[in-house]
């Protein structure tokens, strides 16, 4: 077993990445279904590569960034997913560009964040099945993340779909489902070597939304007007740096946007990729594509620096800049038009602040005092009354409903919250009713009539006190030293975190907390009998009806 | 946000995903449960399930949405393994799945048709109704002194183990203060016995 842990972590060590010559027959191969169109090879050397976007310049090391090149013909920008060669394999290495530079002597390197095919994890997948075509994100920190390879290196792009259900990611269409080289759903944390479905903020020092699938911009879409927006299609950041873009790559453009006519792999590529237009388009929509992707960029970056650190605010803080925007579909590009599919994440762009997390939470505090304040408020009017013996699933709304049609009244109900002090078979409920006078009637009805709903369950109604629970209260059973109690009080409300554990078999408070479990079982045995028994008492009664 | 039964059947789903914990301390706090479970997931939403009828019960309980039914089962065995302290020792807080019950805003269960008829007093039934209302009050009433009952006993077995716990801490105290004066040194040297720390 040992052996082939070796042998999976050390062959990305021995990892020969070996230049475009050695290699160029898949090359040559590659080309050659790429050419089928008849774009000569004669100025294959001319457009072997070029640099495209700059980025930012290393601190110590002299290395000046790039956001995107050209190799082949064929456009790379970060966080493209690439095919490596690997020498003496057959299969080649997914990864994702996470940077790409130029050193000093002007060797050109790209880092990139791997994928792990299911059998190169074989080992760790324990009872995770993989899909066909699914393969894994690198994650957390370890041997095995990541590489700087040459830029060499590569051989193609790589359609990969992200499909995970995480809130940040971008959900895939069918037909991007459908295109996809490769998916993926878990991230494989080489630290830890475990198959994970949840994804952490960063991976490399990323922040994780740049490996989800990209949010397609609308600009793209402006594509018969592309001339005149030259200057701008959208967007504040605007950045001269994207004219020149524009030129340097344009001949590339042109041509990649003949060759990648064929191509199986090609055409997944581009619907994946933000920007890969497809060659129904003429060059200019390629074009038009390349700038609103730098400038994206641009917006994106700036947003994400503003923005505090929570993946749930870096959503909203993209989704409001593109508030008015809906998120095209990929695929719409194939077809050549620029009308838009209903896009299947409209739910991000909403433009709305209230994302899944932080909405939750906060109706939930809109709501419960709003409740509270009406029971209270209702108490103290004599407004409240206490319904009993209602069937326990009933929801709140059935019971209006059956107060409606007792006493045609509209009130506001609420089922109380069956908890363990709670009796299973009766259903309790709080109304709220308009005056103290209803209140009254409606009481003074149900005692000297019955009320009997269709489960043949006579309705209660009583006055009930609230009273609020005594927060302040010492709980019964968390104990603490009277000398040290004060300090490490108030330090454990500091950290909470650090106290709540599970306690193991070592220490005097296991023995304490068994004393209690034992405790609460057998009170949960009182219960149990007592409620045998109460249902037991009810059905006996209920013999006794005649017309049910 | 759609068909009665898809409201439904969504809310079903989020049941599965909840746990329900009891045995809560009242100091705790919505963070706090969030933070500590989060070691077994993603916590989604955390309410607490409000105590109206004040019954000398301080502990409190609360439901926690998880983010898919493994988590929440995954809290629930481990918390049925290991005592799981939150804020305070030694009482262990209980997790049991879910159950639509416990949610106030649970949407109504579709094809179901309230219905009802009032029963006079010359009705032949208005008997057994009567019946069966006076056995509600008496179930409640028995209910709420097994409940006194059972609080009484939690508070003597803390009352024992409070006991239990300030005479080892006495003990301890006493070996801690006999170390550090000397006197365990000066006896040590007279009866020749080393006091090492072995």
């Amino acid at each position: 077993m040992a052996t082939l842990v070796d042998e999976l972590w050390n062959t990305q060590e021995d990892l020969k990445f070996v230049n475009r010559e050695t290699c160029i027959s898949s090359q040559r191969l590659l080309d050659g279904l790429r050419n089928n169109g008849g774009v000569g090879r004669e100025n294959m050397e001319d457009d072997y590569f070029n640099w495209g976007k700059k980025g930012g310049v290393g601190e110590e090391e002299r290395v000046q960034f790039y956001e995107s090149f050209t190799l082949e013909g064929m456009e790379y920008s970060l966080y493209d997913c690439v095919h490596l060669y690997r020498s003496g394999c057959r299969e080649t290495d997914i990864g994702k560009l996470v940077e790409i530079y130029d050193t000093e002597d002007h060797e050109k390197k790209i880092k990139v964040v791997w994928f792990f095919r299911p059998s190169d994890i074989h080992n760790f997948l324990g009872d995770w099945k993989p899909r066909r075509n699914e393969i894994l994100l690198a994650s957390g920190v370890g041997q095995g993340l990541s590489n700087v390879n040459p830029l060499e290196a590569i051989v193609q792009k790589c359609n990969v779909v992200c499909t995970s259900k995480d809130e940040r990611n971008p959900q895939p269409s069918e037909e991007e489902l459908r295109m996809a080289s490769y998916i993926f759903s878990h991230n494989f944390d080489v630290g830890k070597r475990q198959i994970l479905e949840n994804f952490p903020d960063e991976i490399s020092g990323i922040k994780v939304e740049c490996f989800f699938n990209k949010r397609n911009n609308e600009q793209l879409f402006r594509l018969p007007k592309f001339q005149t927006n030259l200057r701008d299609p959208a967007g504040p950041s605007n950045v001269p740096s994207k004219l020149e873009l524009d030129e340097a790559t344009a001949s590339p453009v042109k041509n990649k946007s003949k060759e990648s006519m064929v191509g199986p792999g090609e055409q997944g590529c581009a619907s994946n990729e933000m920007l890969r237009l497809k060659p129904a388009l003429d060059g200019n929509g390629t074009q038009s594509a390349r700038i609103s992707h730098g400038q994206d960029k641009e917006r994106r970056k700036v947003r994400f620096v503003d923005q505090p650190h929570i993946s749930a605010s870096d959503c909203v803080a993209f989704t409001k800049g593109d508030a008015s925007r809906k998120k095209p579909d990929g695929v719409a590009f194939t077809k050549g038009d620029a009308s838009r599919k209903k896009p299947d994440g409209v739910a991000f762009n909403k433009g709305d602040a209230s994302r899944k997390k932080p909405d939750i939470d906060k109706r939930s505090w809109f709501k419960q005092p709003s409740w509270e304040v009406k029971l209270q408020r209702a108490q103290d009017a004599g407004h409240l009354v206490l319904l009993d013996n209602l069937d326990p699933s009933y929801a709140s709304s059935e019971v209006e409903a059956l107060v409606w049609k007792a006493f045609r009244e509209k009130v506001e109900a609420k089922m109380i919250q069956y908890s363990t002090f709670s009796t299973p078979q009766y259903g309790k409920a709080f109304v709220i009713f308009k005056s103290r006078n209803t209140a009254e009637r409606v009481i003074s009805e149900l005692n000297s009539r019955c009320l009997v709903p269709e489960n043949w369950r006579p309705v209660i109604g009583i006055r009930r006190s609230l009273k609020g629970p005594d927060k302040t209260a010492r709980f019964v059973g968390h104990l603490s030293i009277a000398k040290i109690r004060l300090q490490s009080q108030r330090e454990a409300m500091r950290k909470a975190v650090s106290t709540s554990h599970c306690s193991q078999p070592n220490s005097i408070e296991y023995d304490m907390a068994l004393e209690w479990c034992l405790q609460q079982e057998k009170s949960d045995a009182c219960w149990k009998t007592l409620y045998e028994k109460q249902v037991e008492e009810i059905r006996e009664a209920r013999r006794a009806i005649r017309n049910l | 946000m759609g068909t009665p039964e898809a409201e439904y059947a969504a809310f079903e789903e989020k049941v599965k995903r909840t746990v329900y914990l009891d045995n809560i301390s009242p100091q705790v706090t919505d963070i706090v449960v969030r933070t500590a479970l989060s070691q077994f997931g993603t916590v989604k939403n955390v309410q607490f399930i409000p105590d109206y009828f004040k019954s000398r019960n301080t502990a409190q309980c609360a439901l926690v949405e998880m983010e898919n039914p493994k988590q929440a089962d995954a809290i629930v065995s481990e918390i049925a393994q290991f005592p799981f302290m939150m804020a305070g020792m030694p009482r262990p807080v209980r997790a049991c799945p879910a159950k639509v019950e416990m949610f106030d805003d649970r949407p109504a269960k579709p094809g179901r048709n309230i219905s009802c008829r009032w029963l006079e007093p010359n009705d032949p039934d208005f008997e057994v109704a009567q019946k069966l209302k006076r056995l509600t009050k008496k179930h409640a009433a028995e209910a709420s002194s097994l409940l006194k009952q059972q609080l009484q006993e939690e508070e003597n077995l803390a009352k024992q183990q409070n006991e239990a716990l300030k005479a080892n801490y006495k003990k301890y105290e006493m070996i801690d203060s006999v170390i550090a004066d000397g006197t365990a040194r000066h006896l040590a040297k007279r009866y020749k016995m080393r006091i090492a720390d072995d």
